[in-house]
């Protein structure tokens, strides 16, 4: 959990600002969500951070963010408690929380900023299986959203609170994070509906990444699927094959983008039909 | 379905070849049957001169077919299964694997394993060996492994057939390439696939072609993920480079699958598994599993060690 939130290249391209952060403690939290705060500011970007408990308490905590009054005063930054919001256990409506962001997003375009990104401690959001599914729809949802407009989002989870099971689910469905023993990343690509497919799939990731495709895979299709995998290295035939089981019982075509060869030998060879694999450059 | 009908042909010249081949074909024919012809072009030219109806019979690159044993199988399978559901009541085939000599190890477990691979077809196949170009030891396994033997006027039931499971567990391990006694490019203990892969990139990628060393690496990682799913540790990886090859060993310390047909039939599980060696099979240029009550190596080689 070295590396700071945004301290890459593709931060601010289309779809990839969409981070998982996984943290141990309060500390920890804060000094990723200050670096995707800071990075956010240079840019000229409204920066909102929500977490749990009082408000005042969490602007303590960012204080010696260089001239923070100043920034809370003209709307750069926002800071929201999730107390009220997410008292109970009700799972996230993927859809109505994107229009929500969306409108933000204009809010934040319409004051002058050149986007809007939210730092969210959202442990809370994901304590049963229930709302870990839906949180995962909305990841994905999230993510096309990002691809087209100036939104990006830092989700912290607790690693103590949740274990690292749920969190490397999470960890999973983000194109960016600090889980770095996740091997692959699975996430929406685009508003055309692409997915993107990254890192590397095989006997370390047979478990999550079936868990991942159920999740992303309900919102895929009609007709032909992209996914976008010319930074996948590696696929094994687990991997191909929970394509395929997808692809049959959703009644798509998925057509796999890879600049590998490996993955259209083990199309052809174990016969697979529902995948298309598409050599790219 | 009863295990499909294996006849061997040792023929010493053409007139043998064409005087138990033609009748097999031709009655074939007469029957209505699916009539396959799968030998070199030159023998299939005389062959076909020699029969009544020879649009009737299908010719198959032999080139294609039997590029190795794991390629062959499913290439007749998925053939088998298209003429069984185009109509036809029995299969019969008339093959001669060209040059099976060189990999004879790989070659001899495909004959073993003929009568369970096709089983569910209607087969009658005939394997034709050429006496004078086949080496003894190879024609000894042949008459082990066919349950009938062909000879100009009569065709018997061959009372040296061993069972399969008996003669692929008396087989020989494969003797080493000389590069196996050299120090090894590569050591590793218990790598992850993930490493494993690494590994045969940096080392193959200088020898081989782009796509073979796709393939090996596909096939590196699912024989190391199969070894720490289902061996015992330690596993460790071995590999060597020559000019035109490379080799890789995975070993572990387990017995190995207790299924003698491992690799060169798929066994599906429902959980996606029965995949890897059977993958390594159909994409290594050469296999060999060498089985100890405490060890199980297998050796995937791409290109020609020997050249």
């Amino acid at each position: 959990m070295s590396q700071a939130p945004g301290a890459d290249r593709e931060t601010t391209t289309g779809g990839r600002g969409h981070l998982c952060w996984a943290f141990a403690d309060v500390g920890e939290f804060v000094a990723g969500a200050r670096a995707f705060l800071v990075e956010g500011l240079a840019q000229g970007k409204r920066v909102c951070v929500a977490a749990p408990g009082d408000v005042a308490e969490l602007g303590r905590r960012f204080a010696d963010v260089p001239g923070f009054d100043d920034l809370l005063d003209r709307g750069a930054v926002q800071l929201r408690s999730l107390d009220r919001l997410y008292e109970t256990d009700v799972a996230v409506d993927a859809d109505e929380q994107v229009r929500t962001y969306a409108a933000e997003t204009g809010a934040a375009l319409a004051a002058g900023f050149t986007g809007f990104r939210v730092a969210v401690e959202a442990t809370r959001l994901v304590r049963t299986p229930a709302q870990l599914a839906a949180f995962a729809s909305y990841e994905h949802t999230v993510d096309r959203y990002m691809a087209a407009y100036p939104f990006e989002a830092l989700c912290a989870y607790s690693v103590p609170t949740l274990g690292t099971e749920v969190v490397d689910k999470l960890a999973g469905i983000h194109p960016r994070g600090n889980v770095e023993h996740v091997p692959f990343r699975l996430h929406g690509w685009g508003a055309c509906g692409a997915v993107a497919l990254e890192g590397e799939l095989d006997l370390r990731s047979h478990e999550l990444f079936g868990w991942a495709l159920e999740r992303a895979a309900a919102h895929w299709g009609p007709g032909e699927v992209v996914v976008d995998a010319r930074e996948l290295t590696f696929i094994d035939h687990h991997g191909l094959l929970g394509l395929a089981e997808q692809a049959a019982r959703r009644g798509i075509t998925i057509v796999l983008r890879t600049r590998r060869f490996g993955a259209a030998r083990l199309v052809d060879i174990l016969g697979i039909d529902g995948v298309r694999v598409e050599q790219a450059a | 379905m009863n295990a499909p009908d294996h006849v061997a042909l040792c023929y010493a010249d053409d007139t043998e070849l064409l005087g138990v081949g033609v009748p097999f074909l031709t009655d074939g024919l007469d029957r209505g049957d699916a009539v396959l012809l799968a030998i070199d072009p030159p023998r299939a030219e005389l062959v076909l001169a020699a029969v009544d109806r020879p649009e009737k019979v299908t010719v198959i690159s032999t080139d294609l077919q039997y590029v190795r044993p794991a390629i062959a199988i499913k290439s007749y399978r998925e053939l088998f299964a298209r003429l069984v559901d185009g109509g036809a009541g029995a299969i019969r085939l008339l093959g001669e694997i060209p040059d099976p000599t060189p990999a004879w190890d790989v070659w001899s477990r495909y004959e073993a394993t003929v009568n369970r691979a096709y089983d569910q077809f209607p087969l009658i196949s005939m394997c034709a060996y050429d006496t004078r170009t086949t080496p003894a030891a190879v024609l000894a396994d042949v008459t082990k492994t066919h349950t009938l033997l062909a000879r100009p006027g009569t065709t018997q039931p061959n009372a040296a057939y061993i069972h399969p499971l008996t003669f692929l567990a008396a087989r020989l391990p494969a003797p080493p390439y000389p590069v196996q006694h050299q120090p090894p490019a590569v050591a590793l203990t218990n790598p992850t696939p993930s490493a494993a892969r690494t590994a045969v990139t940096s080392r193959a990628q200088a020898v081989l072609r782009p796509d073979d060393l796709d393939d090996l690496v596909v096939s590196v990682s699912e024989v190391v993920s199969n070894a720490l799913t289902h061996g015992t540790a330690p596993i460790t990886l071995t590999l060597w480079t020559t000019p035109a090859a490379v080799v890789v060993t995975v070993q572990d310390n387990g017995p190995g699958p207790n299924n003698p047909f491992a690799g060169l039939i798929p066994t599906p599980t429902p959980t996606g598994g029965g995949y890897g060696l059977w993958i390594a099979h159909q994409l290594c240029h050469h296999v060999a599993l060498t089985q100890t009550p405490t060890t199980f190596t297998i050796r995937l080689t791409m290109g020609d060690p020997l050249a």
